[in-house]
């Protein structure tokens, strides 16, 4: 021991170079061109028959992984493969990956699932994305999407165009437009997903389609919060009010188009905010909602429009607050009345301010929103006109 | 030397030993671990209640240290409370860190298995590290110090620059209501904070070394605020990004927080490698000093050269952090030294100061 | 003991020239000491002996000198024309007799040499040290003393500007070979009667001339004494420069880092001093040894106190930046794109991808083999003539990066990176800085390989604790970043307004804190 002390440098020296040798193994050292990201993943029911709940569930998952080729040049090129393959859970269709995939699959970067209609109306969706959740190798970034028809048309190369822009990047640059469109859906992501799925409350999900040979966004799908399935659908038009009843920040274009009135015009709101207050009388439970906007007009189709007139502006904006709060009541009534679910977050306006009542509906506060009766109130100025003041 | 190295650590000194082998695991499972017992979002107070009440016994800690301002907690043990039952407090006390240094060895091989190295076997990882470990125990008290005030601001400089970033996740609905079941769950979740802060007790060692013994209050408020402004920042952000239902569905909740957002445009798209690069570095701290002492305490029970235990306790460390089964058990490690840690905090150190005080106060009687 | 103390008196009259001999002094008898320089003459073909009389008298005289060495001019008009033409009637002939050795020798010292500097010599050793370092020996017939007269004319070059160590605003001198024109340097430009030289012969074979400069009642004595203690200590055979001295003196030789910051430039050196540090000249080396250090220092210009504030700071953040990215790139690089894809934004994930598409080897071999380029061409390029060093970096380094990507050996982000690393390190003010980090990389390097991201995290602690351990002269090396001075940082952190530092560093414990007051 003495000795041992005495050499302690020597000692040390020795124990370094030792397990330096030991590091030889360089275990997880693998380089990047050797392995393959899986950037995005779709989602479909397998072909032919349609299995029920119960019955072992059959998924056709598409990968979409990319796969630069080296041209005759030299020059790399980016470029990806898409590889489908069926089975009964996530797990088990990554390993038969790996038995024909060439390098490791990473989805360290996987960015978009696109979960297919069919296939959310008839899968808990707990189960479909505990995979991803509990998967290390997948970062609660990835966003989600529900696609309309075939999940893994999406994913497939678009002939007509000219490079080799990767769908499932393409699909997230599209949704840079959403304060442009207020038809536009943020998709969420598997931390949003994984909350609302853990609290248990509804949800929306953008929907994707491929039109013709476009991308498309376009509609959302309400997903429940108490069976975690697709219920149903909501259209962009319908998407709008949702957004006025969220009012996260934001914007986006309100056009009215009233061909009784005469009254053909567009408004760009570059602010938005709404409020959900709660009432509670003994066991009744009642929400008013006040939404306001700021906007500039950009568009009239209006003769002797004459923007200088405040009388003028005033019509336009009460037209406008009109079609605001028939958006918000058709979406109401939508899930209300049709899908019963809260997706807006009415419960959550209610656990906050009543947090005791709310113990007591949490259990079944989809069924109860069903029936509360909610008051909407839009307040909308146009704050400017452009530089254009008459016609 | 000119300076022969004065064996004592300036204030600032103290206070960054302590807040570093503070922040530990705690730091990416707290969120967690605190809402298990709310199941409210009001955890933050549960971090607030907690600090209070070990600020009562941080003053406990220091009257007693006030006894035997130059010997530590090992010397004046027996002293205080005779020979066997003195050691045998410091044998548990000893016991404690060495389950830490263990917990944090296999909390750090389970993360990097999990985030950073999924082949690597464990044994070397844990290896290199305590080798490296060791290498900076050799040096003493002093370098330990110096390291601490380096890797503390660069902790807590990179955790503040993350968390301020998680920001566009962030959503206030998810930490309201305050308090709107009562004050039931804050009661609830304190137990899960408390275990946070493990690790202000090392004042009992550290007095000693101390250049200005009369700022030791200072840093014991320090080591225990800074930690738990630090937790309640972690415990709001994670909380406000991820939710409450989900946070408890995770098990590294800070971890999956910077997860759950990318910045696009800037040079860095994903922040959860800086996070784990400094966690590594307040591990290191943590284990290096919980590992010192332990080796220390040895070494003023029984006389010997620090340098046998600073060996011998390297392997024990490495056998026990390989016992547990899985991440449960790991926890499951975690919360047992907890309770060793409030055995010696909560019941030894008041019944010493009662003892102390007791002696003295009959030594006094006694001469007149 | 009397009685044997007689003895001795009675019989060195008789032995007095044969033991004197023995003792290594010289003789009263000028054949005997010729005898001495003559047999010298055999071995050292530039040592010049010119035998003369004194004026009109019959004495004998001698001068000895080195040819190559010494000021002819002086020898010429101010020693021999003064001892043979100019002397004095009344000292000539007719007197002589009257006028003992003594007498003459004193009147010599006193009237006659029109020489600054005459130092007396009794002892062979003495004489001949000062006939190689370039002075006259004056040796008359009778006395037992020679007088040793500064003749000395040093080769050396011009005054010119700093090699290493450029400034854009301030002055470029620089310091040269000769150790007088360096110490003239600091009297010069520190007109202070407190700047003490404190001189120290080192080296067995060679004794070479030290200067220890400090300002008394500045700098803490017990670094002075610790510093002489340290030189003294030295026994080797020659200095040769001040980088042997370094190595000597510094607390850890095995350390990777420099304990001792070398510089060409006086007003760093001045700066030191008036920080209370101490600097050490060593004949013939432009480098002058500043002692303590701390690892900033080698990260800090003189400029970024020339400079106002702001552009300070902010340049110093830079090259902070710089010392980082020289260190860690290419390893971080490695540790990503081998280890963890996941860590990196995905379109960069995707061009790297593509890029290293048809690379044949790892990213670490690919790395090592470009830095080795780098190097390699560095080396070159530092050690070739100047015009064409330069061309040979440049042409190498086209060349090399072009062919490399083309023949698919190294991806095109690989050539960035180490162009980038390369850069940073010229960024560097301090060349042994430089080197140090320059090495270093390639250990950083081969962690990252081994184990990632996590291996770059222990590689940085490592290095930090073996920081955090280091000490120059007993000075902790990693101050006043640990342990902490709160009052330093602002010359850490930033480069604080020359009116905020009011407070000398803390650190080295000067005997006067304050640099100044407050305007």
């Amino acid at each position: 021991m003495r000795w041992f002390l005495k050499r302690k440098r020597n000692i040390f020296i020795i124990y370094l170079i030792l397990s330096l040798a030991l590091l030889t193994g360089c275990w997880d050292n693998r380089d990047i061109e050797e392995v393959s990201f899986n950037l995005g993943i779709a989602l479909d029911q397998a072909d032919g028959d349609i299995k029920l709940e119960g019955e072992p569930p059959v998924i056709t998952a598409t990968f979409q992984n990319l796969a630069p080729k080296v041209t005759i040049s030299g020059q790399a090129e980016i470029d990806f493969d898409n590889i489908s393959i069926t089975g009964n859970t996530i797990s088990k269709i990554s390993t038969e990956l790996a038995l024909l995939n060439p390098g490791t699959i990473i989805s360290q970067h996987l960015k978009t699932i696109a979960i297919s209609e069919n296939l959310a109306r008839h899968m808990n969706l707990e189960n479909l994305l505990n995979d991803f959740q509990r998967n290390i190798n997948t970062r609660i970034s990835t966003n989600i999407l529900i696609a309309k028809g075939n999940a893994k048309s999406v994913f497939e190369k678009n002939l007509g165009e000219k490079g080799n822009a990767i769908p499932a990047l393409k699909i997230l640059r599209i949704i840079d437009n959403d304060d442009f469109s207020l038809r536009l859906l943020k998709p969420a992501t598997l931390a949003i997903v994984g909350d609302r799925l853990a609290s248990e409350q509804s949800f929306l999900l953008p929907r994707v389609q491929k039109k013709g040979n476009e991308i498309v966004l376009e509609d959302a799908a309400v997903i429940s919060g108490k069976t975690k399935k697709m219920v149903g659908l909501i259209n962009s038009e319908e998407v709008n009010g949702f957004r006025w009843l969220v009012g996260k920040k934001g914007g986006g274009r309100l056009n009215i188009f009233n061909r009784k009135n005469n009254l053909i015009f567009t408004i760009q709101i570059f602010h938005m905010s709404s409020e959900i207050i709660p009432h509670v009388r003994g066991n009744q439970i009642s929400f008013d909602v006040n939404v306001y906007g700021e906007g500039t007009l950009i568009e009239d189709w209006i003769e002797n429009a004459d923007a200088a007139d405040n009388r003028f502006l005033q019509k336009l904006e009460k037209e406008a607050e009109q079609k605001i709060v028939y958006q918000m009541r058709s979406v109401l009534y939508k899930l209300q009345k049709q899908f019963r679910a809260d997706v807006v977050g009415f419960g959550e306006a209610l656990r906050i301010k009543y947090p005791q009542t709310f113990q007591k509906v949490k259990q079944n506060w989809d069924e109860m929103f069903a029936d509360v009766p909610i008051e909407v109130h839009a307040d909308l100025k146009i704050r400017n006109y452009g530089v254009k003041i008459k016609k | 030397m000119i300076q022969r190295q004065k064996r004592q650590l300036t204030t600032i000194q103290t206070a960054f030993f302590t807040i570093s082998i503070i922040l530990g695991m705690g730091v990416l499972t707290l969120p967690r671990t605190i809402t298990e017992g709310t199941q409210t979002p009001d955890g933050w107070i549960s971090v607030i209640l907690a600090g209070i009440i070990f600020l009562v016994w941080g003053r406990l800690i220091i009257l007693l240290n006030r006894y035997y301002p130059d010997l530590t907690f090992f010397q004046y043990m027996p002293l205080i409370l005779g020979k066997w039952l003195g050691n045998l407090v410091n044998l548990i006390f000893i016991l404690y860190m060495i389950l830490t240094a263990s917990y944090q060895l296999r909390g750090l091989s389970a993360v990097t298995f999990l985030y950073l190295l999924p082949t690597t076997p464990d044994m070397v990882k844990i290896l290199i590290f305590i080798f490296v470990a060791i290498y900076l125990i050799n040096g003493g008290i002093i370098p330990i110090a110096r390291i601490c005030e380096i890797l503390l601001p660069i902790t807590l400089i990179v955790f503040a620059f993350v968390l301020l970033l998680s920001f566009r996740v962030f959503d206030p609905q998810h930490i309201r209501p305050v308090m709107g079941l009562g004050i039931e769950p804050v009661l609830k979740g304190t137990p899960g904070a408390v275990l946070a802060i493990t690790g202000f007790e090392m004042m009992l060692i550290l007095n000693a070394y101390m250049e200005q013994k009369k700022q030791a209050w200072k840093v014991m408020v320090a080591s225990i605020a800074i930690p738990s402004v630090f937790y309640i920042v972690i415990y709001v952000a994670t909380i406000g990004g991820l939710g409450m239902d989900q946070v408890l569905t995770l098990a590294f909740p800070t971890l999956e927080l910077l997860r759950s957002y990318e910045i696009t445009g800037i040079l860095f798209e994903r922040y959860e490698s800086f996070m784990l690069a400094v966690w590594i570095m307040q591990i290191f701290t943590t284990y290096v000093g919980v590992h010192y002492f332990a080796s220390l305490g040895f070494s003023q029970m029984t006389g010997k050269n620090i340098q046998y235990f600073i060996y011998g306790l390297a392997p024990l460390h490495f056998l026990i952090s390989a016992i547990p089964n899985n991440l449960n058990e790991v926890f499951k490690l975690g919360d047992i030294y907890s309770c060793i840690e409030l055995f010696v905090v909560l019941v030894a150190v008041p019944a010493a100061l009662g003892v102390a005080w007791l002696k003295k106060r009959l030594s006094s009687s006694w001469k007149k | 003991m009397i009685k044997r103390h007689l003895y001795r008196r009675k019989r060195k009259s008789k032995n007095e020239e044969k033991q004197a001999a023995e003792n290594g002094m010289i003789a009263r008898d000028l054949q005997t000491n010729l005898k001495y320089f003559k047999r010298l003459k055999e071995h050292h073909a530039d040592l010049v002996i010119r035998k003369f009389k004194i004026g009109g008298t019959d004495k004998n005289a001698c001068v000895v000198y080195m040819n190559e060495l010494v000021d002819k001019q002086v020898i010429n008009n101010h020693i021999l024309k003064m001892l043979m033409v100019d002397w004095p009637e009344a000292y000539s002939t007719e007197n002589a007799d009257s006028i003992s050795p003594a007498a003459l020798f004193d009147f010599t010292h006193d009237h006659i040499l029109a020489v600054n500097n005459v130092k007396e010599g009794q002892s062979y050793s003495e004489l001949l040290l000062a006939v190689l370092r370039g002075s006259t020996v004056l040796m008359i017939d009778g006395i037992n003393t020679a007088l040793i007269l500064d003749t000395v004319n040093k080769k050396k070059k011009a005054l010119g500007g700093s090699f290493s160590e450029v400034v854009v605003r301030g002055s470029n001198t620089a310091f040269i070979d000769t150790l007088e024109d360096n110490m003239a340097l600091l009297r010069q430009n520190l007109v202070n009667p407190d700047l003490t030289f404190f001189e120290l012969n080192v080296g067995r074979r060679t004794q070479c001339r030290v200067i220890i400069a400090y300002l008394n009642g500045l700098a803490n004595p017990r670094l002075v004494e610790e510093v002489k203690n340290r030189i003294r200590k030295i026994d080797t055979d020659q200095i040769l420069d001040s980088g042997y001295l370094e190595q000597f003196i510094e607390d850890n030789p095995l350390s990777p880092f420099p304990q001792l910051q070398n510089t060409e430039r006086p007003d760093r050196v001045i700066a030191a001093l008036n920080e209370g540090r101490v600097a050490i000249l060593v004949d013939g080396s432009p480098y002058v040894l500043i002692a303590p250090v701390a690892f900033w220092m080698f990260l800090q210009s003189p400029e970024d106190y020339y400079e106002r504030w702001i552009p300070g700071t902010l340049i110093r953040w830079l090259r902070y930046l710089a010392a980082f990215i020289s260190l860690f790139l290419p390893s971080i690089y490695i540790a990503f794109t081998s280890f963890h894809y996941g860590l990196i934004p995905t379109e960069l994930a995707i061009s790297i991808t593509a890029t290293r598409e048809g690379v044949p080897f790892p990213a670490f071999i690919e790395a090592l083999f470009m830095e080795f380029a780098v190097e390699i061409l560095r080396e070159a390029g530092l050690r070739l003539p100047k015009t064409v060093g330069q061309t040979v970096s440049i042409v190498g380094g086209l060349v090399i990066g072009e062919s490399a990507v083309r023949a698919g050996i190294a991806s095109p982000i690989m050539v960035i990176v180490v162009a980038i690393t390369a850069i940073c390190s010229f960024a560097i003010p301090q060349y042994s800085a430089g080197i140090s980090l320059r090495y270093l990389r390639f250990a950083v390097m081969s962690f990252a390989a081994l184990i990632g991201l996590y291996g770059l995290v222990l590689f940085f602690l490592l290095m930090t604790i073996h920081l955090v351990r280091l000490e120059s002269f007993g000075y902790p090396y990693l101050a006043p970043a640990a342990p902490v001075r709160v009052q330093d940082l602002k010359d850490l952190l930033f480069r604080a307004p020359l009116f905020r530092m009011k407070r000398r560093p803390q650190l080295l414990k000067p005997e006067d804190q304050v640099r100044q007051r407050g305007t």
